[in-house]
């Protein structure tokens, strides 16, 4: 596990953070264990949920985010499939393509 | 004329639109000298027994007589399903221009796999057969539509993408 650890701040509504202070009371642990812990599965869950790949790959397509940021949430293999995706929509490929 | 080899993927949706006037699978195989690896005709013949819309779409391939068809040895190495490991093979071996495939799970590996050949997808071929004049950019979005149906791309950012690429 990596000790690379960055401080954020944030706000979030009273309620969410009264029950995540709850949990972490009955768990035995902090809120910030708790919000680490949901943040983790929340990313996790989305490298499978397909609707939400697809608007990471949309993301991508765009330059709203970088190959780097892509993997990092799709993995290495899906993020290398959305790569040739993203080649596919260049205009000098196409014209290349019609060229031959 | 410029070589294309094809994995089963690729052809079936080109020939979902196959009805279509002008159809996608004519202008390619007009415009293209078309090779099938073995392995790829033996799994259209698998899906014509279907009597469904890819079904259709096999049987209109196999009906086809202007393509060339070649044996290939597998290659052990390619973690990939036989047909598109019959095409990666059969296009370093002739070192075919373009590959033609949509299986977009495992583009990457294929994409990977091949030494001077360019990888194509359908959609990318309509916006090629759109620029080079053998289809209209209205009547290449009617045939997307068409296949994208068939292969269920309808939520595919990629697919929508390649839509505004043949707007333009």
């Amino acid at each position: 596990m990596s000790s690379d650890k960055k401080r954020v701040q944030f706000r979030a509504p009273n309620r969410l953070i009264d029950r995540a202070d709850a949990l972490a009371s009955v768990l035995g642990e902090d809120r910030t264990d708790v919000l680490v812990t949901a943040l983790r599965e929340h990313l996790q869950e989305a490298a499978h949920d397909d609707a939400l790949v697809q608007e990471i790959a949309a993301a991508y397509y765009d330059d709203e985010i970088g190959y780097d940021q892509l993997k990092s949430l799709v993995g290495a293999e899906e993020a290398a499939n959305l790569r040739v995706l993203k080649q596919q929509l260049d205009e000098g490929f196409v014209d290349e393509v019609a060229e031959q | 004329m410029a070589v294309l080899i094809a994995d089963t993927s690729g052809v079936v949706s080109l020939a979902v639109a196959a009805e279509t006037d002008p159809d996608p699978l004519s202008l390619t195989l007009d415009r293209y000298d078309v090779f099938l690896p073995e392995t790829v005709v033996g799994e259209l013949r698998d899906i014509a027994s279907y009597d469904d819309g890819h079904g259709a779409a096999a049987r209109a391939v196999l009906d086809r007589a202007n393509y060339t068809v070649r044996a290939v040895d597998l290659d052990a190495e390619f973690p990939l399903d036989d047909g598109e490991n019959a095409a990666v093979t059969l296009a370093n071996e002739t070192d075919a221009e373009l590959l033609l495939c949509d299986e977009f799970n495992s583009l990457g590996l294929v994409h990977a796999s091949l030494a001077d050949t360019r990888l194509v997808t359908t959609p990318t071929l309509l916006s090629v057969l759109s620029r080079t004049g053998g289809l209209s950019a209205g009547d290449a979005e009617g045939v997307l539509d068409e296949i994208s149906a068939a292969r269920s791309w309808e939520a595919n950012s990629y697919v929508a993408r390649a839509r505004s690429l043949l707007e333009r």
